[in-house]
């Protein structure tokens, strides 16, 4: 859908919730952006941009709802940034006394670790946006989810998920060219999950499975010119299962979570073959005085059936070895690392500072302070930067070019 | 000199402040109750409140009907007990729905019929035909619950059961209506007896309105053994006026702080009016021997003379008597940390009387004495040769005696034996033993004891954790199970529970076969049991065994004794025998009137040891500085080893029990046998001083003191031994006979131990003082700095605080209601005037243990928050569960609990205010009554315990106005770590949104941060009580829901 519709549906929107705002539980917010740069790898100096944010809900009947979320951006700089919309949940939910029936476009985000969840593969996320709040760049899918509660906090959940919607990820490489239309979103039936939860009482905890496609895709070759490589990503099926649990203990929080992703071995190219990977994650948090909360975080993922990209004899092959390697962060065998988050806020939560980091024993970290102050109900200005260090065989060292600083006016109403 | 120039002055200020004082001793309060008798915080106490609460059990009696001959099925017999039923039901303070009786509405017969239940009263009249009383007998043998309890197992005794509340014009009240019901329906062909709680504490409450003559009469003997004393107009009244008044100080002053007295402690004013003419009399001694000597020294003009022998009286003994004075006022004042309130209170109460005491005579009687015109000279001359003299030569004597090797061996023997004594103590602090045993009260709990289960109830609660939880088949079996434990005990009379009941029920709806004489096997036949009875009978039939939702049961027990040991024995082995028989969650504790001697018994052996040792650290250190030795302090002690020792072992020896009244025997004693020893060695150095030979001198000092202590003992004896003369009364028979016993041992001490010791040992303190007059004015500072600072740590009041704990308890359930909904706006304002407005819907949900509450809250604006949804689930005893959902995040995410401290939302209430701060973690204490903008308030300080509270919470004193109605707190002002001010909170438009338990809710909330000048208003709209709302609002997956 062409962007100006986007805009067109947003004032259609707005006039529906003002129209029926006693129908309609609706929220919108005008979101104004610029920062030091894109996030597109190109180093270039400058980029911003103006988006519109609309989450509305109504009850259709006493056990129908109906929730719409999404937004249109439009790029601010010299059309340097493209304009987009984003319609990231459209959902029908219908509800009984112990079971929920949702059909539609929705967010499914799983995990109960801080920021970094090695289940939560489900939902696709765009990391080109130039939105400033990781939850942003989720994209939702077109979802058919069934929940039953099963009493005592437990419940599963089952999904069909016949839309793939993938990870959008920064890509530049010199004498490479990426052919995103064949990854871009599109039907496949064959994906599905099911999840085991439990909330209250001493321990949250849940197991989950999901079989489906990778988010990220690998590189493969689409053709070769002489100008350069088109490369596409593939999108191959996998199993995760996984698991998490989440616990108070003495005023402190712990959390654990896990996932082991396993592929399917039918792809004779080493680079192109999915890697069997275990990822995980066990944290610990802590409110102290003077409303400062702290998070830091163990990491560590494995992969089983680890090819150095180095020992891949054909140049081509490698350098496609190492790209697929660190998208998807495996360019060691085990990779070693932590996160720490810190947020503090004063003057009644007027003001909010946090500060988020992870760093990789191979020497990569992202370091990103935030900054939020609430001029009042409606306005909040941000300012933060991330700033990405490490070599370029690292995940988070590829992306230094995409250090920022940016900031952001949000309107809310 | 001061007070002899400026007399009329001092008469004058004086005078205004006795009516200042005086003013409000009509608002003095006198109560028994039991809230006053028992250590609150023993856990035989907590369960036994829970109960009352829960059940409505308080005060039971009981009433038996025993003809002469034959059994109970005979008109007479049955007529009287309907009277009688009736006669109860309407009796003043009785729980009429409790009333138990075959002739009570409320005791069924249980019968199975064809058809099935057959439910219905025992009896609405007296069976007419021998069908009729055929068919009471099948009823009482068919319904086995009820044998021992309202039958004998002879089947010749019936019974009335009742239960009252407490009552205006007190249990004498109750009693008095019981025994005119049984006057009423005397008959010379049957018997009726009374027994339980309410006829002890009503004949305790009658026995303490003897003191309207014993006090009179004490005052009139005291006076008299004055003018024996010295045979003047003055010798006789002049102490006495400082006795009157000490003891109006002392009323007045508790009338103000509002502290009651109580039935155990109405002997107090003779106690003050003993010590108080005692210091007059010492000061009066002295008075006439300055004035003797002026006048031999041939001054001439009486009137100067009369001054001059005040102003040196005061200025010789002044000092003497501020030191002994504040060291019995000290002794008495330490009785303040006893752990029981009635106790506390007489030591208030004493205590301050001393210090009345001297203060009047200091100032008002040197006063009165200057203006009065001097006395004749023949008033001043004693009688060459008294009965006190020869008492005197006497005790030279025996004194002499002692250093020999008789009188060691002799004082060694005395000492054994009565250490022996000690030994042998016993604690029976059984409301019984307050009257003779053949006093007809006991004799008539005998007899009932006898006939029935027992008359003293032990109750075994058992809480099922949740509403029809004791419908469980396996909680009902081990419930069975330990009944027949019970059964089995031979302390035990008669148990009761629903467990009989539904035996009962059982066996009755299968035609009364005998097979299906047990519990019914699953929960659904138990709750259909329970519903087919409900058919026919009353639904709060059941109300004195299980609770209104089935969570809480209780066991009845029925005793035939209350030794404290064996009910301590019991307890304990009901817990062991529960532990490993009840489902998991459930719980089981034992509480009832019969274990209230228990709770006292652990406190008075535990606390009455460390009373004494606390009391003889305090005059050893006081009376060592004050006479600049140690080895000084323990002279001055060692009449009070004596005296404890004697009342201990003489209490060993002739079997009288440490009781509530004589615990605090030791305390009384050493307290007054403490000035002896002062005032005679101040006397001995004074006399020393004047060059004369230790032995001179010792004899000269007895001639002075000596004679004067004697004076004072004698007093105090024969006021006390007016108490002896309430023969019946055990309480004030052992505390007249006691007291008296160790007047004579603390005074035989003093005078004859004492100086032996000092004439054999000749220390520095007695015979060689550096100086004698020193008033020393740095000591005498210092005993009142120590005086004052036991003052007001007295002044902190734990029978205040026991009361502010009580009310910070309600204030903290006052708003916990079984479930709310409600919208709320939250508006948040800075110093420059600028808003946030926040809405949230919230719904809340008390949880099953009746403390902790599901909160669940949706933010419904601005659009920052909107949809934000948190639900926490509290824990007292731990950190509360958090879950918070972001429609950003798109999941739910569980929270490490909040620091109590941190602001709740951004608003200046921390989470610790919005959920409440553990009363158990602050020192409360009322400071004062108030009104606020209408509102009747108790104004409370709570204090944190302990540094970690502070950190916690944020904050290190609350000072809070607490409604007195609604225990709602209608302004709280917050002090931070440092102790400055930090916040106001006021709560406005409070409302009773829940009638049937008393809870109330305030509609508006506002608070000040006055560090900031950030303010904070939440409003509550659309709330509704909302008591049934489902748990499943209350869940993760009801958070995600839009």
């Amino acid at each position: 859908m062409p962007r100006h519709a986007g805009w067109l549906l947003v004032c259609v929107l707005l006039v529906i919730k003002d129209a029926s705002a006693d129908d309609w539980q609706a929220d919108t917010s005008w979101r104004l952006g610029v920062a030091s740069s894109d996030r597109a790898l190109n180093n270039r100096f400058g980029a911003g941009a103006g988006s519109a944010w609309l989450r509305a809900g109504t009850n259709l009947t006493p056990v129908l709802d109906l929730h719409l979320e999404g937004w249109v951006a439009e790029s601010l700089i010299d059309g340097r940034g493209d304009g987009k919309m984003e319609l990231r949940e459209a959902r029908l939910r219908w509800h009984g006394e112990h079971t929920d029936l949702t059909l539609g476009r929705q967010i499914l985000a799983w995990g109960r670790a801080d920021k970094i969840n090695p289940t939560d593969i489900l939902a696709g996320r765009d990391l080109t946006l130039m939105f400033f709040d990781d939850d942003d760049q989720r994209r939702g899918s077109l979802t058919l989810a069934l929940d039953r509660d099963l009493g005592s906090g437990l419940r599963w959940s089952a999904y069909w998920l016949p839309e793939l919607r993938p990870n959008v990820l920064p890509f530049r490489a010199s004498g490479f060219k990426l052919e995103e239309s064949e990854s871009a979103s599109h039907f496949d039936p064959v994906q599905y999950a099911l999840k085991l939860d439990h909330s209250g009482g001493a321990v949250d905890w849940s197991l989950s499975w999901f079989e489906g496609l990778d988010r990220t895709g690998r590189l493969q070759v689409k053709e070769i010119t002489s100008s350069s490589v088109k490369l596409v990503p593939k999108h191959r099926p996998l199993r995760m299962v996984g698991a998490d649990a989440a616990t108070t203990w003495q005023g402190y929080g712990l959390r654990v979570e896990v996932a082991h992703v396993m592929p399917h071995r039918d792809d004779t190219i080493i680079s192109n073959r999915e890697r069997e990977q275990t990822f995980g994650v066990v944290g610990v948090d802590h409110n102290l005085p003077d409303d400062l909360y702290a998070n830091l975080q163990a990491i560590v993922r494995h992969t089983w059936d680890h090819v150095d990209y180095q020992n891949v004899a054909d140049p081509l092959d490698r350098a496609i070895a190492l790209m697929n390697d660190v998208r998807n962060g495996q360019t060691r065998a085990t990779q070693y690392g932590c996160s720490f988050y810190l947020k503090k806020t004063w003057d009644n939560e007027t003001l909010q500072a946090d500060l988020f980091s992870v760093y990789f024993a191979e020497g990569d970290y992202l370091l990103r302070p935030k900054m939020h102050y609430k001029l009042n109900d409606a306005v909040r200005i941000s300012l933060g930067a991330e700033r990405f260090r490490g070599n370029n065989d690292t995940q988070l060292g590829a992306l230094r070019h995409n250090s920022l600083v940016f900031s952001e006016i949000r309107y809310g109403f | 000199m001061f007070i002899t120039r400026h007399s009329k002055l001092i008469i004058t200020l004086f005078l205004l402040v006795t009516v200042v004082l005086c003013s409000r001793i009509g608002h003095l309060v006198i109560v028994i109750d039991s809230d006053e008798i028992l250590p609150q915080n023993h856990p035989f106490v907590v369960v036994t409140k829970r109960i009352e609460k829960i059940f409505g059990n308080q005060f039971s009696a009981i009433l038996t009907i025993t003809p002469h001959e034959g059994d109970m099925f005979q008109p007479k017999v049955i007529d009287t007990l309907i009277k009688v039923t009736r006669a109860i039901e309407t009796a003043p303070g009785v729980v009429r729905t409790n009333v138990a009786s075959l002739a009570a509405h409320k005791i069924k017969a249980i019968g199975g019929t064809v058809d099935g239940l057959d439910v219905h009263p025992f009896l609405d009249s007296s069976p007419s035909s021998a069908a009729e009383w055929q068919t009471l007998r099948d009823r009482i043998d068919a319904n086995p619950v009820l044998t021992d309890l309202l039958v004998s197992r002879d089947r010749r005794t019936v019974s009335v059961i009742a239960e009252f509340h407490k009552v205006p014009g007190g249990f004498r009240v109750i009693e008095s209506n019981l025994r005119t019901i049984v006057a009423t329906n005397h008959d010379a062909a049957i018997d009726i007896d009374l027994a339980g709680f309410p006829i002890y504490l009503g004949m305790i409450e009658r026995y303490s309105d003897q003191m309207g003559i014993l006090f009179p009469l004490a005052v009139l003997l005291i006076g008299l053994l004055h003018w024996e004393a010295f045979r003047t107009g003055q010798g006789f009244l002049l102490p006495l006026v400082t006795a009157l008044l000490a003891v109006a100080w002392a009323m007045g002053i508790m009338s103000w702080a509002g502290v009651a007295l109580d039935a155990f402690n109405v002997t107090t004013p003779i106690l003050i009016l003993a010590i108080a003419a005692g210091h007059a009399v010492q000061i009066l001694k002295r008075y006439y021997e300055e004035f003797e000597q002026l006048i031999a020294r041939d001054t001439t003009d009486l009137r100067m003379a009369n001054r001059q022998a005040v102003a040196n009286t005061l200025q010789r003994v002044g000092p003497v008597m501020v030191a002994a004075g504040s060291i019995a006022a000290a002794s008495f004042l330490s009785l303040w940390f006893f752990p029981v309130r009635t106790i506390q209170s007489f030591g208030l109460f004493t205590g301050l009387g001393i210090l009345g005491a001297l203060v009047i005579e200091l100032t008002f009687i040197p006063a009165l004495r200057s203006v009065l015109p001097p006395p004749r000279l023949k008033q001043t001359a004693l009688p060459k040769i008294t009965i006190w003299d020869r008492l005197i030569q006497q005790l030279d004597r025996l004194r002499d005696l002692l250093p020999t090797r008789q009188g060691v061996v002799g004082l060694l023997v005395l000492v054994a034996i009565l250490g022996s004594g000690v030994a042998l103590l016993q604690v029976d602090v059984s409301m019984r033993n307050y009257f003779r045993t053949n006093n007809p009260a006991r004799l008539e709990d005998a007899a009932i004891n006898q006939k029935l289960g027992g008359t003293n109830t032990l109750y075994v609660l058992i809480d099922g954790g949740k509403p029809d939880a004791i419908k469980d088949p396996a909680l009902l079996r081990a419930m069975a199970e330990v009944q027949t434990f019970l059964d089995h005990e031979p302390l035990v009379g008669k148990t009761l529970s629903l467990v009989d009941y539904l035996r009962r029920i059982h066996r009755a709806a299968h035609e009364d076969q005998a097979e299906f004489d047990r519990l019914p096997a699953t929960r659904d036949e138990n709750a259909q049991y329970l519903l087919l009875y409900s058919l026919s009978g009353d639904p709060g039939d059941f109300d004195n065994v299980v609770d209104y939702d089935y969570r809480h049961a209780v066991i009845q027990v029925f005793l035939h004794q209350d030794n404290a040991a064996l009910i301590h024995d019991l307890a304990a082995r009901v817990q062991v025998i529960a532990r490993d028989r009840l489902p998991h969650g459930v719980t089981l504790s034992v509480g009832g009137n019969v274990t209230s001697p228990a709770a006292l018994n652990d406190v008075l052996v535990h606390a009455k040891l460390i009373n004494i040792f606390q009391i003889a650290a305090m005059v050893f250190i006081l009376a060592s500085l004050l006479l600049r030795s140690p080895m000084a302090g323990l002279v001055v002690m060692l009449p009070l080893v004596m005296t404890v020792l004697v009342l201990m072992g003489g209490m060993g020896w002739l079997g009288v029990p440490l009781s509530l009244t004589t615990s605090t025997l030791a305390a009384q004693a050493m307290g007054i046998g403490a000035d002896f020893v002062i005032y005679f060695i101040y006397r001995l150095r004074e006399q020393a001083s004047t060059g004369l030979s230790p032995r001179a001198a010792v004899h000269a000092t007895m001639q002075s003191a000596g004679k004067a202590i004697l004076f004072v003992a004698s007093a105090v004896t024969v006021g006390y031994a007016v108490l002896i003369l309430s023969w019946d009364y055990l309480t004030f028979y052992w505390m007249g006979s006691m007291i008296c016993i160790a007047m004579m041992i603390a005074s035989l001490t003093a005078l004859t131990l004492v100086p032996a010791l000092l004439l054999v040992w000749e220390p520095a303190f007695a015979f060689r003082p550096g100086t004698i007059s020193s008033a020393p004015a740095s000591r005498i500072a210092l005993m009142v700095a120590l005086l004052a600072t036991l003052t007001a740590l007295a002044m902190t009041s734990p029978a205040q605080a026991d009361d502010a704990v009580a009310i910070m308890e309600r204030n903290n359930m006052t708003n916990r209601l079984l479930g709310s909904t409600a919208d709320a706006t939250f508006t948040l304002t800075n110093n420059t005037g600028q808003e946030r407005v926040r809405q949230t819907t919230t719904m809340t949900k008390l949880l099953p243990n009746g403390i902790d509450t599901m909160r669940f809250t949706r933010f419904l604006s601005p659009a920052d928050v909107k949809g934000t949804t948190t639900l926490t689930i509290e824990h007292t005893d731990g950190d509360d569960d958090i879950w918070i959902y972001l429609p950003a995040t798109h999941k739910v995410r569980r929270l490490v609990a909040s620091n109590k401290r941190d602001s709740y939302v951004g608003t200046d209430f921390t989470y610790g205010d919005i959920i409440g701060h553990r009363v158990a973690d602050w020192h409360h204490q009322i400071l004062r009554e108030e009104t606020l903008d209408g509102t009747p308030c108790h104004v409370i300080e709570s204090r944190a315990k302990s540094p970690e509270v502070v950190s916690h919470s944020g904050y290190a004193r609350r000072l809070q106005w607490i409604a007195k109605d609604s225990a709602v707190a209608v302004k709280a002002e917050m002090f931070d770590p440092a102790d400055q001010p930090f916040k106001v909170f006021l709560t406005s438009d409070i409302q009773q949104v829940d009638p049937q338990h008393n809870r109330w809710q305030a509609m508006r909330f506002e608070a000040k941060n006055l560090q900031t000048g950030h303010r904070t208003v939440i409003q509550l709209t659309k709330f509704r009580l909302a008591p049934n709302l489902s748990e499943d609002l209350f869940t993760t997956r009801a958070m995600e829901r839009d």
